[in-house]
């Protein structure tokens, strides 16, 4: 599922690439936020986000989508003898690529293909 | 538990990707798109030994002796693949001599010299000691991945919302109140009379004399209202107050979230507001949107002047440590400076070598970073030359890295309390097996490259041969006056220093006739068997480990 959705992200770009010759990149990727926050439109963001990190199920961070263009997913709860931890929420750009919402892991790059969510321009 | 980065596969960046999308279709370098492969044949003979030749632990990762199958609490499908408890142990092997900080200082023992991996994990270690005569290592252990993934999801748990430090857990028994937590059964107010408060000793516990009773049936009583499983449930305490006055109270187990800021106050003095902050933990989330909020109020109020309480905090996020310590010294003397770096064993060179990635150090953070303030969220700061740190021996790891950032940029810490527990190492829990493992894995060091503390911090006056001497006051704490109030001792030592640039003397007593002084938690005695188990933790922290012993 996760390639897949991948898949359909790469063909997006790729369409828009290739097929709208005088579309700059600029113009292609923009910063975007959720249109809904309700409980349907985060329940697939989280779906789309625990397939992006390959866990069961993940928990968002503080921050409002339909506001701010960008969703943290937080690490796991500490344990009782975890006194020098690392973790740190991992951070996510909503964007729309080619009218596709999608979800760019900010220390990777991998982009993930929100579907099913809406979103509009940032600021827009 | 390791939250890595996964390899890059598509890095969604224009035509490139395109070109990355076919090596990752057709089975390139990339390993994220790649079919898993097959489970491999039952091994017959299993790797061999040779010393000082380690192949990567990945070879022998998930290779179980015992398979589980189905999906942990998290909802996470189990990794394991079949395999012998020879596998689990050359995992063990080859992964400390990748991430173990003092990797070159364990003794290569044949892994086929172990029937149980726990027992071999146990000899993966440095033996080496620390000035004072401590093992460096005193945080090597390991724990069923059951546990370790049903504690870190327990939050919030039953209990009072009281903090006890236990002087003897066997008879005469001495439990006393450290703190309460704010809206908890301990704090709530009976016709004005707090239930808990600072100092409270319990005597009786359902109508048993918890000081002396000593029969096992008793003792199971005892533990099940100390430590109750679930909420809802009533027991009669009976406790005598600092004053001496004594009374019976009802408590009933709620479920209890750890907060971080227990209290946070103003003090005015005459040469300016002093400000009053106590941490107990940097551990749950709200701790970032709390302690930001409490320094806001505190930069309002004008402080001139900050006495940060972490006497009983044993640490948790470096970030939220972070955090804080760019709250108290603001922008200017943060500004691209190193609040922690991570000091990996040699092989590692500029990689973490428990993911692999870029071991870039922490910086001071001037913005939340997404736990629970919008990650960019701008912090207030008090850009303050000094801190006063109120510390014991439980003010341990993430609390000490706050010191030891701070005075890696010449901010002066003022330290008043005691030496601070001495672990200036933090690990990646690793579960193999249905076992997670915990060995160090890096130190943390300041903008000026030091983080060796493993004696501790100690303040200057103290007569200790070791440790690292820091300005300050050694002052017992006494449980007499509550957190926060001006007499109470630690505070009213550093509001006379900051008076007057020295310690006091005589030392600040406690008030006559009290009786609570000398409680400390050096001594407290803990079940061995919980020692022994997780010798670090932080009795405030893991107050939930201190278990009385059966008779």
């Amino acid at each position: 599922m996760t390639r897949l959705r991948r898949l359909l992200t790469i063909l997006l770009g790729a369409g828009a690439l290739l097929s709208g010759g005088c579309v700059t990149g600029a113009a292609y990727r923009m910063p975007a936020v959720l249109v809904s926050a309700d409980e349907d439109a985060m329940a697939a963001v989280k779906a789309v986000l625990a397939d992006a990190l390959e866990v069961g199920r993940v928990e968002l961070g503080a921050g409002d989508p339909t506001t701010s263009p960008v969703i943290a997913v937080l690490p796991p709860k500490l344990g009782p003898h975890e006194d020098r931890s690392t973790a740190r929420p991992i951070l996510f750009d909503i964007e729309l690529r080619g009218g596709a919402c999608v979800a760019v892991r900010r220390d990777t790059g991998e982009a993930f293909d929100l579907a099913g969510v809406a979103c509009r321009a940032y600021g827009g | 538990m390791k939250y890595c980065a996964r390899p890059v596969c598509v890095a969604f960046s224009g035509l490139s990707s395109l070109l990355l999308l076919t090596a990752c279709g057709g089975g390139g370098n990339s390993t994220t798109t790649a079919a898993p492969p097959p489970p491999p044949p039952p091994v017959s003979s299993g790797p061999t030994f040779t010393a000082g030749v380690f192949e990567p632990s990945g070879n022998f990762e998930d290779r179980c002796e015992v398979v589980r199958t189905g999906v942990d609490i998290e909802g996470n499908p189990f990794p394991d693949r079949p395999g012998s408890t020879l596998e689990e142990n050359f995992f063990l092997r080859s992964w400390t001599n990748e991430t173990y900080l003092f990797n070159t200082d364990v003794v290569d023992r044949d892994p086929a010299d172990f029937d149980n991996p726990i027992d071999y994990f146990a000899v993966l270690r440095t033996t080496a000691q620390t000035p004072s005569g401590r093992d460096v290592d005193e945080f090597h252990f390991s724990q069923s991945t059951e546990d370790f993934l049903a504690e870190r999801n327990a939050a919030p748990r039953a209990g009072y919302g009281a903090r006890f430090i236990a002087a003897s857990t066997i008879p005469p028994r001495d439990f006393r109140v450290a703190f309460t937590e704010p809206n908890t059964p301990a704090s709530e107010e009976i016709a004005g009379q707090p239930n808990l408060i600072r100092g409270s000793r319990i005597l009786e516990i359902d109508g048993l004399d918890f000081v002396n009773d000593n029969t096992q049936a008793s003792v199971d009583i005892f533990n099940e209202a100390l430590f109750p499983a679930n909420a809802g449930v009533m027991r009669t305490f009976r406790v005598e107050d600092p004053d001496g006055a004594r009374r019976t109270i009802m408590l009933t187990s709620a479920d209890v979230t750890l907060s971080s800021v227990d209290r946070s106050r103003v003090i005015a003095t005459p040469t300016g507001p002093v400000g009053y902050l106590h941490v107990t933990t940097f551990s749950p989330f709200d701790a970032e949107a709390d302690i930001a909020n409490a320094i806001t109020d505190l930069r309002a109020a004008g402080v001139t002047d900050l006495v940060l309480d972490l006497r009983y905090n044993g640490g948790g996020l470096l970030a939220i440590a972070s955090q804080l310590a760019y709250a108290v010294a603001g922008d200017a003397a943060t500004t691209g400076r190193v609040f922690e770096g991570l000091r990996f064993n040699a092989a590692a060179g500029n990689l973490n070598p428990v993911d692999g990635s870029p071991n870039d150090p922490l910086p001071f953070f001037d913005t939340g970073v997404g736990f629970s303030l919008p990650n960019g969220a701008p912090l207030a700061s008090l850009d303050l030359p000094r801190v006063f740190i109120l510390s014991t021996d439980a003010t341990c790891s993430a609390s000490e890295s706050i010191i030891n950032g701070l005075r890696g940029i010449n901010v002066e810490v003022i330290l008043i309390g005691g030496t601070t527990c001495g672990k200036p190492f933090g690990f990646f829990p690793e579960s193999n097996c249905g076992e997670t493992y915990f060995t160090i894995q890096f130190q943390g060091v300041n903008d000026a490259g030091f983080g060796d503390y493993a004696d501790g911090f100690v303040p200057d006056d103290s007569t200790a041969a070791f440790g690292v001497r820091t300005p300050g006051c050694v002052v017992a704490d006494d449980l007499d006056s509550a957190l926060g109030d001006e007499t109470e001792r630690l505070l009213a030592t550093a509001l006379s220093y900051r008076e007057n640039g020295v310690c006091p003397s005589p030392p600040i007593s406690v008030a006559p006739g009290s009786g609570l002084s000398g409680i400390t938690t050096s001594s407290i005695d803990i079940d061995a068997s919980q020692r022994d188990a997780h010798p670090f933790a932080g009795v405030m922290e893991t107050n939930r480990d201190m278990r009385m012993p059966n008779r």
